[in-house]
């Protein structure tokens, strides 16, 4: 019965992913960040790369990341809550797997240092960590299509290493590969929700 | 009476009920939910549904805050520490009566 109770418990966490609504925005990041990249290295620029690893990459992500909280929580208003219900969840407490997460990062970090420097190591080591990230996210919430995703954007992390020139191509290969993943499936996942759930009458709530 | 039993009879009975049970999981686990969140992930009527959680309210376990969302209202419920005390409570006991 305890192992019925703490499924129980995991299920809100699961809600929160399953309108695939976050996955999209989240993909949408990567995705920008991938294009600034290509941008940067299509421009050919020292100064471009200063601009946007120093300010553009910051602003993309604190800013992208601010920006991305909002139109999520507003999407779901819109689209989820109606539909399935409202959730409030709480502040984050520190939890073992930002630990666990660091740990992987550091063995991983030592793993790299072997691979020869002939290989793009910035793609891998960035395939890798969204590798690890998405596949802790799956176990937490028991969503088996994020270990699909996380091998997905390991594996294009390891064809960017050998099939593209320099570290800058890489990580636009690799971010920019994870977020269109990500929004695929992201849309895929909306699909199904708004399949599976009408809209309620209002007397309901 | 031997020491195990008792702790299945002495099991708080607000809780032990199933529904009631998968009401104060959902709730131990989040800052609040809706009562539309909580139709759908028990597959209760709307009348048990209702039943219940005025049960829990009475009883101290959770609160019941009735807001509105532009012109729709939406009836928020959260535990209480009361109630997430007694959720811990029934857990240590749970878990006790099935390891022996």
């Amino acid at each position: 019965m305890t192992h019925e109770i703490k499924e129980m418990m995991r299920r809100p966490f699961r809600y929160f992913y399953e309108d695939g609504i976050a996955e999209i925005a989240v993909g949408g990041l990567f995705l920008a960040l991938g294009l600034s990249l290509l941008a940067v290295e299509a421009a050919q620029s020292k100064y471009a790369l200063v601009i946007v690893v120093a300010i553009g990459i910051p602003l993309l992500t604190v800013g992208g990341g601010i920006f991305l909280k909002k139109a999520v929580g507003g999407l779901k208003e819109h689209v989820t809550y109606p539909r399935t219900g409202y959730v409030s969840y709480k502040s984050k407490e520190p939890s073992r797997g930002r630990w666990l997460i660091s740990g992987a990062a550091i063995v991983f970090t030592v793993v790299l240092m072997l691979i020869p420097e002939r290989f793009s190591q910035i793609s891998i080591a960035e395939g890798g960590m969204l590798f690890i990230i998405l596949s802790y996210i799956g176990y937490r919430i028991g969503m088996n299509r994020f270990y699909l995703i996380g091998a997905i954007a390991a594996l294009i992390g390891l064809a960017a290493a050998f099939l593209t020139t320099g570290d800058i191509l890489g990580s636009a290969a690799t971010f920019g590969g994870t977020g269109i993943v990500m929004i695929i499936s992201g849309v895929m996942a909306l699909r199904i929700y708004l399949r599976k759930n009408r809209r309620p009458n209002e007397s309901l709530r | 009476m031997n020491e195990n039993l008792r702790s299945i009879v002495d099991v708080d009975r607000i809780i032990h009920e199933p529904s009631r049970l998968v009401i104060v999981a959902i709730l131990y686990t989040v800052e609040s939910t809706d009562f539309l969140y909580l139709l759908k992930e028990t597959g209760l009527t709307k009348g048990n549904l209702s039943s219940h959680l005025s049960r829990l309210e009475e009883a101290g376990y959770i609160n019941i805050e009735k807001t509105f969302k532009g012109k729709v209202t939406r009836t928020i419920c959260s535990l209480a520490e009361r109630g997430r005390e007694a959720f811990d409570e029934y857990r240590l006991k749970l878990e006790a009566v099935i390891d022996c």
